[in-house]
């Protein structure tokens, strides 16, 4: 049986938490992240964190060569996040830069993460943006899944495409999971393991099995799933067949994987990008005006109004269960 | 949440149960996109198999919310199916049985796709395109003096091709192949549906689709 008294807590419904990532590096989630936080703070206290815990570079594509503050004294030498992060020069944008350790930095110990996910959440800006890095490790899934609104961006290419299929079946798979540890239905456990390692498991399949067997946990889980809403980036479009990839691939997701994927927009490529990188230029300064800027402008206008729309939802943050403390299940409506 | 087995035409096509006759253009338009042999859309999540029978869903669910006297007749037995049960008419048993070969890029469905998916790109950018034939003049010397329709069947006859072949080649449903023969437009979706399907048709049996929308416009006008 479902005890259905899990603690609630509220939480401030304006501040918002997103995080960007796709599964494949190279898509263009640095990029994306760094020119979001651009222009989303000419209104807005909005700070990008640089979560891509091997290989940060969001500060690269704000410009910025020096770094006083990194997440290296927020981990290791224990100072509060808001101190580390640090105003960009640009607007109301802060940015708390990536870790400068480089080894290791994959796989943070538990309660060095769980500290980071906390102060995530306390940090005082109306929008917070993780830059996340690419594949699919926990650290990756967990952040995405953390988030209000989780982001991935994607290319129009056959690899880009299958890597971010992996990633959204990943997601879905450690939602599920957190659920299912945090609810106490551990029974479901081995069936969610064998889906996971199945060739052809799918998340319908395994909540038709569930349905059969237990059709209350069944239900708790299509409600976390439908809850569960990410967003679609196709970045460096170069023709109209790119764009109608991104509804194709939203269609797809919806249909087949069991999640809703809303599809916010594409980037068209533009050649500027790449000099602004080398001339340490953030693009949205330079650019304001190209065709890519306009893009990246309205997608993020459609991602505030679908993040304020839904209902903040915030499965797992305590990750107690992994050191065997006691679950908690956090949500605000 | 349903299966793709379990779900009504409506849902298949995801569009409202009060979509207007555009908008499930649009969505059939998507689905072609989505669901089209020479594309990576699908990659990874179906298997060719797949894809191809998702294609004939969306074909057999655009035959009957296309027609206003098939759709009310389906709205109405909708209404009467209770949420436990399958949807009516159900879509499985409307697929004509699977290919066991992979299907072959073609011509007809990329040219139905054309302007849904790029309206402004030269037909030489793609590879499908650009294997159609150079154009043939049909032997008739009474060919210019038949209407469209009857221009397209003559051709057909002659190069001893089934309207059956052309179906299956250009993925027009073989009930639209006969009224564009026929001349029935009024049985046929939007006009811009109708100029896709005589440029697929007329590319299959490798002539100039161009000078067949000109004869189908200036028909029109007159």
């Amino acid at each position: 049986m479902l005890n259905p008294a899990c603690p609630c807590t509220d939480a401030d419904e304006k501040r918002l938490l997103w995080a960007v990532g796709g599964g494949k590096g190279g898509t263009g989630k640095s990029f994306v992240s760094a020119n979001l936080g651009l222009e989303l703070s000419g209104d807005l206290d909005v700070t990008v964190v640089d979560a891509d815990l091997g290989s940060p570079n969001l500060h690269t594509f704000l410009g910025i060569r020096h770094r006083e503050l990194t997440l290296t004294d927020f981990l290791y030498r224990r100072l509060p996040l808001t101190q580390v992060a640090s105003e960009t020069g640009h607007n109301r944008l802060r940015l708390v830069s990536g870790s400068n350790e480089t080894i290791g930095q994959g796989d943070l110990e538990y309660f060095r993460k769980r500290r980071l996910l906390q102060q995530i959440h306390e940090l005082p800006s109306a929008i917070t943006l993780l830059d996340l890095g690419a594949g699919t490790s926990f650290n990756c899934i967990d952040f995405f899944i953390l988030a209000d609104t989780g982001i991935l961006v994607i290319n129009p290419e056959p690899a880009s495409v299958e890597n971010a299929y992996q990633f959204i079946r990943a997601t879905t798979l450690r939602l599920l999971e957190n659920t299912i540890r945090k609810c106490g239905i551990v029974h479901l456990l081995e069936p969610l393991i064998q889906t996971r390692r199945q060739a052809g498991g799918t998340v319908a399949g395994f909540l038709e099995f569930v349905g059969r067997q237990d059709p209350s946990s069944a239900h708790l889980l299509a409600t976390v799933l439908d809850r569960f809403n990410p967003c679609l980036i196709v970045n460096k479009a170069r023709k109209n067949d790119d764009v109608v990839l991104g509804r194709c691939i939203a269609g797809v997701v919806t249909k087949y994987l069991a999640v809703k994927l809303n599809f916010v927009g594409a980037i068209p490529f533009d050649d500027d990008i790449h000099a602004c990188l080398t001339s340490f230029d953030p693009y949205l300064v330079k650019h304001p005006h190209s065709q890519a800027a306009c893009a990246l402008k309205l997608i993020a206008k459609r991602l505030v109004t679908i993040s304020q729309a839904r209902r903040r939802f915030v499965p797992a943050v305590d990750l107690s269960y992994e050191e065997g403390g006691r679950a908690q299940l956090l949500r605000t409506s | 949440m349903k299966k793709v087995e379990e779900l009504n035409y409506y849902e298949l096509l995801n569009v409202e149960p009060s979509a207007t006759t555009e908008e499930i253009e649009k969505a059939y338009l998507l689905s072609l996109a989505t669901f089209r042999p020479d594309w990576f859309a699908t990659y990874s999540v179906l298997s060719e198999a797949e894809r191809e029978k998702s294609l004939q869903r969306a074909e057999v669910a655009f035959e009957v919310l296309r027609d206003p006297a098939r759709r009310r007749k389906y709205d109405k037995v909708l209404r009467q199916t209770s949420p436990g049960q399958l949807p009516p008419g159900l879509v499985e048993k409307s697929l004509p049985p699977s290919k066991t070969e992979a299907a072959e890029p073609s011509a007809g469905l990329w040219g139905r796709l054309r302007l849904y998916l790029s309206p402004k790109d030269e037909q030489k950018d793609h590879p499908v395109v650009a294997e159609a034939a150079t154009p043939v003049r049909p032997s008739l010397s009474e060919g210019y003096a038949l209407s469209v329709g009857q221009y397209l069947r003559t051709v057909r006859i002659n190069r001893g091709l089934s309207l059956e072949t052309i179906a299956a080649n250009t993925r027009i449903n073989i009930i639209y192949l006969r009224a564009l023969e026929e001349e029935h437009y009024d049985q046929l979706p939007s006009e811009s549906y109708v100029r896709l399907m005589l440029t697929a048709y007329a590319k299959s049996l490798k002539i100039d689709a161009h000078r067949v929308i000109e004869s189908y416009d200036s028909r029109r006008r007159d």
